[in-house]
């Protein structure tokens, strides 16, 4: 290559190599290339509804509800605005670091710790499904329908129930794989073939999962 | 390979990451339990807490970070390019906002109630009230305007004497008005069939939101 270029920062230099090489060009398993590409087309899932969000919440003429009220959890006799959603927040975005260690300690074909860390995130996200569980059902019961609710414009509902039912599901289809990857990494079934790439596959699943609830939160909620 | 095994975050990092993910979600929520004015400054720093949020767990939690770049390249920018996806969705509904606007001056000569959005749902307890009493159905049996459809009308009620079943009369107070709504068949109104259901799910400053419009429907009682 020509002088300017061999002294541009290696990140472009590396992308021509990979792009030019005439062999591969990501350079990782075929299965974690597809893994990648899975959630970009994913990611256009979220993305779309997202979009339709912001179109049909600027458009609607009755005032939006106030979040704030309408999530909010009564203890003892205060309501505190939006603290179930703020607990889910946090359990979901823990269980990123938790699956990380999993994934860090698989790396280090370390069994033991692989398997609980992938254990411990797939509990997390199951409390996390079931806390999602309560919040519909208090919904549904004060009369929240995807076409109508008790607190203003009827849009909230559509987009309440299509964003987070949809994360939902993907959080609940994560949960049964970490559960079948956590019990297949205690059996010794990575171990014996000396590779733990299901571990971060899953591992890459479970980041996007928390990545799609990165902007969910203050979008949906805060905004 | 053994490069690509360094470039791997450690345990420590892992657990830095973690910690400042669960700094960024408190700091979040506690911006919106503070109620930061103005708006337009809140969703400033909802939008960039999200984008640092993402940011690091697509380069930690997803260990892009250790990806060669011509992975790199192929998942960010499209990834990316959804925020330009969401900004068309906004302009879309703006649009819509106008037509639907328009639409109404022309047909009523009335502009919209209230600008959608401006706060999040709106505050003014009458205007609330009308909300909550339409869709809760209450209009569908009481009218505002004097005329008798199944109950009494609204019209002139607050602080006026009601005559009852029974022969007694009582004048129509808040705590009336209050009983009225929770436990209809506590009190009926003369010559009027006992039919209004129970409405036990309202919570307090609902009944009081309905009861301020009812108060806004008199002569005397609006304030
Ligand atoms: C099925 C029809 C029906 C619906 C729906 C209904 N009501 Fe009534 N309401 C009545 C009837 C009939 C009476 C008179 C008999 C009585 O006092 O129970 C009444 C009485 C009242 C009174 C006392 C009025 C007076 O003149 O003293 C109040 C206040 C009232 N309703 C409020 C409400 C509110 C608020 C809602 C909605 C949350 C509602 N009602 C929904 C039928 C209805």
């Amino acid at each position: 290559m020509e002088q300017p270029q061999q002294e541009r920062s290696g990140s472009l230099r590396r992308l021509v190599a990979d792009w030019a090489s005439d062999r591969e060009t990501f350079r990782v398993r075929w299965s974690k290339a597809m893994m990648w590409i899975f959630l970009l087309g994913d990611s256009f899932v979220f993305g779309s509804f997202l979009s339709a969000y912001a179109a049909t919440r600027i458009a609607a003429t009755a005032p939006w509800p106030n979040t704030g009220e309408v999530f909010a959890l009564h203890v003892g006799g205060a309501e505190i605005p939006l603290l179930l959603v703020a607990i889910m927040t946090l359990i979901l975005l823990s269980s990123g670091a938790t699956m990380t260690l999993a994934v860090i300690y698989g790396l280090r074909h370390d069994q033991k710790r692989a398997a609980m860390w992938t254990g411990l995130t797939a509990l997390l996200g199951a409390i996390f499904v079931s806390l999602q569980a309560v919040e519909w059902t208090n919904l549904i019961r004060e009369g929240a329908r995807p076409w109508t609710n008790p607190w203003g414009a009827p849009q909230f509902g559509a987009n309440f129930f299509m964003l987070t039912g949809f994360h939902g599901m993907h959080v609940t289809i994560g949960v049964l794989l970490l559960s079948i990857i956590a019990l297949r990494t205690s059996r010794g079934v990575y171990e014996q073939k000396r590779d733990y790439l299901s571990v971060e596959l899953v591992g890459l699943y479970w980041g996007f999962v928390d990545l799609v609830w990165v902007f969910l939160f203050p979008f949906f909620y805060l905004f | 390979m053994n490069k690509q095994e360094h470039k791997h975050i450690s345990i420590g990092t892992c657990l830095k990451v973690w910690g400042f993910i669960v700094a960024l979600v408190a700091l979040s929520y506690v911006v919106f339990l503070l109620q930061i004015e103005p708006l337009w400054l809140r969703r400033v720093i909802f939008i960039a807490i999200a984008l640092l949020q993402a940011v690091l767990s697509v380069t930690y939690f997803m260990q892009l970070r250790a990806e060669r770049p011509g992975l790199v390249y192929a998942i960010v920018p499209p990834v990316s390019l959804l925020l330009a996806l969401v900004i068309f969705g906004l302009s879309e509904g703006d649009y819509v906002w106008g037509v639907r606007q328009t639409h109404q001056w022309l047909t009523t000569g009335k502009p919209v109630i209230e600008e959608p959005d401006k706060n999040g749902g709106t505050t003014n307890p009458i205007e609330k009230g009308m909300q909550l009493a339409q869709s809760n159905g209450c209009l569908s049996c009481h009218s505002v305007t004097g005329e008798k459809i199944v109950g009494p009308s609204w019209k002139g009620l607050y602080g006026s004497p009601q005559e009852l079943e029974g022969g007694t009369t009582v004048t129509a107070d808040e705590a009336y008005l209050k009983e009225s709504i929770v436990n209809p068949g506590a009190k009926i109104v003369k010559s009027f069939p006992n039919v209004m259901p129970p409405y036990k799910t309202l919570n307090e400053e609902q009944l009081d939101a309905i009861i301020a419009y009812i108060k806004s429907l008199s002569s005397g009682g609006s304030k």
